[in-house]
């Protein structure tokens, strides 16, 4: 054995819990993606509902202000009536937000480290698949957690401010029901988006894919409806189609969590299923995906 | 200190073979890991590193499974040889990054890839996207980001592809620096005199399988079937190859193409050199110059791989 020098150096601090190792990931995704104007862009546009959602909880807490344009003051606490509903029409025009964001955070996150093989420098460190791609997963929620969930508590906030009604904060019911159908939106659109970037080293490729896979569905339903829906079904269309389509499933999800008329006849829980369904697949590809990726380069 | 272990380990990609059986023991100091391209290397780090599990056999760091097991990851720095950089973030940004991936806290991990980049020569470019940096500059990014935590075991592959001459000279220092603290550190490269400038502890793989190990000479002394080359220069050549040929131990002998030079092969160097050395005294042949050609690296590795 030979004499080493007596400068054999270790690092002498202290080494995180490997627990958090994600969210070192997941913190680094978020930071990057703030750092694009585009992105900051798609936020801010995203943040306009929350504006006008806010200025009418100004208004329903104000109503002596818009006196002036002699509309009865019952028919104005009708349309400005703040319930869950309202809640549900802020977070329904929110998919559309969730969508992009899905689109721009999710197209790249693991494409990019594919291209690059980065994910050879990440598994050589200590955190694992798991934590890789939870890491990942949390970087594309959380903006559309923040543009969803985030914001809609922001609402109740401001309206407990402006109707000085602080047990308001405390609706129980209001705050899973917003909880649910965000997470709803968010877990799929994440976890397809995630899945393709994990199958898809071309990150425009990808983003491409996710679109069409989002929007050519309910295309190619109505489509399909429009022309045969009068043969196939006569005038009792039994809307099973609404099983097919991602939008659909979250309109029939979002008004069986918030107590609305349901938009298609079958039952919610199919809904429900199938949507369960579609993200343990997506999980399931995604996992395989991981274990065997970059193994071989 | 740590010591590496691989037992009976195999990997194979189908029906391909990445390594075959490979059983041997990685000790402090740097280790050349040589092999044509395919034979291997990449396999074997990625192994090595926990990246994935072999097929059959083990890997232990200090008697700790590596395959699945993160919790020992922070004492292994990998600098692979695939390009994989962030080209949006700074050297510093990388840096810090990956520390933290190490499970620096944060305030470390800023002090430590500001040490790093002064290692490896990129303090002024350290916070300049590595989508502006040089192919060097990127290596050394990705070497830095090997070492930064200050493991206890080194894996190289390649560290000196798209370096230049500069480059080089500080990498072989830096890895020479590492061994000699007692650093585990493991080399690949498929150009043998790199290799020579950072160690003579060489593993040689060809298809998969570890043809050699050890220290180049001695796996020179243990390749039996190929005589040994010797190379004398002397004034008195006629003389000289007179007595040489009627030595038992000498296969071929012939002229050089430099004047006065001699060129025999011999199966048994241990008792040739003696017998010769003799005879020069007894008969007070000047020579000028005498070595072996063959024992050098390059003459190893064409023998086990060609």
């Amino acid at each position: 054995m030979p004499v080493y020098t007596q400068t054999y150096r270790h690092y002498t601090g202290e080494w995180r819990s490997r627990a958090l190792a994600w969210t070192v990931i997941a913190a680094n995704g978020i930071k990057k993606r703030w750092r694009n104007k585009g992105f900051r862009l798609i936020l801010f546009l995203a943040g306009a509902m929350f504006l006008a959602s806010a200025a009418r909880l100004y208004l329903a807490a104000n109503l002596d202000l818009i006196e002036f344009f002699e509309i009865p003051t019952r028919r104005i606490s009708e349309i400005l009536a703040i319930n869950d509903q309202f809640y549900y029409q802020y977070l329904e025009a929110q998919q559309f937000w969730c969508f992009f964001t899905a689109l721009i955070c999710g197209a790249g996150a693991i494409s990019t480290d594919r291209k690059t093989k980065a994910l050879i420098l990440y598994l050589s460190k200590p955190i694992t698949r798991f934590d890789y791609v939870f890491g990942k997963a949390a970087h594309v929620a959380f903006y559309q957690y923040i543009i969803t969930m985030g914001l809609a508590f922001a609402l109740m906030l401001l309206n407990a401010i402006f109707t000085e009604n602080w047990m308001s904060l405390f609706n129980l019911p209001l705050i899973l029901r917003i909880f649910a159908y965000s997470n709803v939106v968010v877990l799929p659109l994440t976890i397809l988006s995630l899945t393709l970037s994990a199958l898809i080293r071309s990150r425009e490729m990808c983003a491409a894919l996710f679109a069409a896979l989002f929007w050519l569905p309910s295309v190619i339903i109505q489509s399909f409806r429009g022309l045969l829906g009068r043969w196939l079904w006569g005038s009792s269309d039994p809307e099973w189609w609404s099983l097919c389509s991602l939008p659909n499933l979250w309109d029939q999800l979002g008004s069986a969590i918030f107590g609305q008329p349901l938009p298609f006849a079958p039952h919610w829980i199919y809904h429900l299923a199938v949507l369960a369904l579609f993200c343990a697949a997506m999980a399931f590809v995604l996992h395989q995906r991981i274990e065997a990726v970059e193994v071989v380069g | 200190m740590a010591e590496v272990s691989l037992q009976n380990v195999s990997k194979w990609y189908g029906e391909v073979i990445g390594v075959s059986d490979v059983t041997t023991v990685l000790r402090p100091g740097v280790t050349g890991l040589l092999g044509p391209n395919g034979a291997g290397k990449t396999t074997l780090f990625k192994v090595l590193t926990g990246l994935m599990p072999p097929d059959t056999g083990r890997v232990t760091l200090d008697g700790a499974p590596i395959w699945n097991n993160p919790a020992i990851y922070h004492r292994i720095g990998f600098c692979p040889s695939a390009e994989n950089m962030y080209e949006q973030l700074t050297g510093f940004e990388f840096l810090t990054y990956m520390a933290r991936l190490n499970g620096m806290n944060d305030a470390d991990a800023r002090e430590r890839a500001m040490t790093t980049l002064g290692e490896v020569g990129l303090t002024e470019a350290a916070h300049k996207p590595i989508g502006a940096y040089s192919k060097g500059m990127r290596q050394r990014v990705k070497l830095g980001q090997s070492i930064q935590h200050q493991p206890d075991v080194l894996y190289f592959d390649e560290p000196m592809s798209g370096l230049d001459p500069l480059g080089r000279i500080d990498t072989v220092n830096l890895i020479h620096r590492y061994g000699k603290e007692g650093k585990t550190v493991v080399v690949s490269s498929h150009i043998l005199h790199e290799i020579e400038e950072m160690t003579n502890t060489i593993m040689l793989l060809n298809n998969g399988m570890l043809l050699a190990e050890g220290v180049v000479h001695e796996i020179r002394e243990l390749i039996e079937e190929q005589p040994r080359q010797v190379r004398i220069v002397t004034r008195e050549l006629k003389r000289l190859s007179n007595r040489i040929i009627e030595f038992p131990e000498v296969k071929t002998i012939r002229f050089g193409e430099e004047e006065g030079e001699l060129l025999i092969q011999t199966h048994s160097p241990d008792s040739f050199f003696p017998k010769l050395t003799n005879l020069i005294l007894e008969d007070e042949i000047p020579i000028d110059e005498m070595s072996t050609t063959d024992d050098d690296l390059q003459s190893v590795f064409e023998y086990l791989v060609k």
